[in-house]
């Protein structure tokens, strides 16, 4: 095993191969992967094909990534029944978080603003049209699917197990015959513990500690309620979900923060292993936790 | 031109296509696009998962 890790989109990216002699070129290929994605939908850089669609009235025809991209994300929006909608972007940047979190104006006025929700938001091939004035936040779902496709184009190039981590969204590909091991754990006083996954499974986390923002008298953070428009209540601190793939894991652990009292029947409906810390620090696991 | 077909496995060699003829947009794309073709919602009733030690990664907020 070998391991690198290194700063990238306001985190960190961590690749781990089975195969020493791949690291490397898993690294490259990886950087490569993420940056074609950034210069696709970063909302943090004018220069990115989503902020040129956006300024765009009427239909826009996209490159096929962004156009996958766009499509991932209505699909998880679909999923989980709203509770994953892109279309928060619009309500992220009125409360300030329209930049890296490192340089968001803590003086600023947290304002509220109504989304257009994301059956506004038309995709037909490559033609996407967004409603006026609405700015997509793909941060839910778009690191989730880079991590399962690095891990997956890693796999394919290089023939080698391999374990892709984006800010903690972990996607895993090609043979590990001991598994991954995992160390599950928000923040340092979060209560831990470690799982061993599966060759070819993902793991996510979602936090509404994590990713948080003062703005005058309020400390947020980036898990919006699409119905309110707000930062969800934090009734979890975090959720993780194990699934076949870190888009869907993903997905569900935003949801879960959003939906609240609703997490748990939800989780279960999925039929995933979970694992909840709530407000007080309690632990509640299902679907086949260790 | 794709990685994959040309069999392309060492790291200098991938370091040069990538720099000389970029070909890590049109890999990435590639790998985007099957990824997303073969993407299904996950329904797991045998979880595999075991307790472990010595993780080499964390999951944390995101």
């Amino acid at each position: 095993m070998n391991a690198e890790e290194w700063s990238v989109w306001g985190t960190t990216a961590r690749v781990v191969v089975t195969e020493p002699s791949t690291l490397p070129a898993a690294r490259v290929l990886i950087e490569s992967m993420l940056s074609e994605i950034d210069l696709a939908c970063s909302r943090f850089r004018p220069d990115s094909e989503l902020m040129a669609a956006g300024r765009s009235s009427g239909p826009v025809q996209v490159s096929p990534l962004l156009a996958t991209l766009v499509e991932v994300a209505l699909r998880a929006a679909e999923e989980s029944d709203g509770a994953v909608d892109p279309t928060v972007g619009t309500a992220l940047c009125a409360l300030g978080y329209d930049r890296d979190l490192s340089t968001i104006d803590v003086d600023g006025v947290a304002l509220h603003v109504a989304i257009a929700g994301w059956r506004s938001v038309k995709l037909s091939g490559n033609a996407l049209t967004l409603p006026k004035g609405a700015v997509l936040d793909l941060g839910a779902t778009a690191k989730a699917f880079a991590a399962d496709c690095c891990a997956r184009l890693v796999a394919d190039a290089l023939d080698t197990g391999v374990l892709v981590s984006l800010g903690g969204d972990i996607a895993t590909a090609g043979p590990a015959p001991d598994g991954w091991p995992i160390l599950v754990q928000d923040r340092d006083d979060d209560p831990s513990c470690v799982v061993t996954m599966p060759a070819g499974k993902a793991i996510a986390t979602s936090s509404t500690r994590s990713r948080q923002w003062r703005r005058g008298d309020r400390l947020l953070h980036h898990i919006l309620d699409p119905r309110t428009c707000q930062p969800a209540p934090r009734m979890w601190r975090s959720v993780t979900v194990v699934a076949d793939n870190c888009t869907d894991a993903n997905t569900l652990t935003t949801a879960a923060l959003v939906n609240g009292n609703e997490a748990l029947t939800m989780l279960r409906a999925h039929n995933v292993p979970a694992r909840l810390v709530a407000a007080d620090g309690s632990v509640r696991t299902l679907g086949g936790w260790p | 031109m794709n990685a994959r077909e040309q069999g392309i496995r060492s790291a200098a060699v991938i370091t040069a296509a990538l720099a000389l003829v970029g070909v890590g947009g049109a890999v990435a794309v590639a790998a985007v696009v099957s990824h997303s073709d073969h993407a299904t919602t996950t329904s797991t009733s045998d979880s595999q998962l075991s307790t472990g030690t010595e993780p080499m990664a964390r999951t944390g907020g995101s």
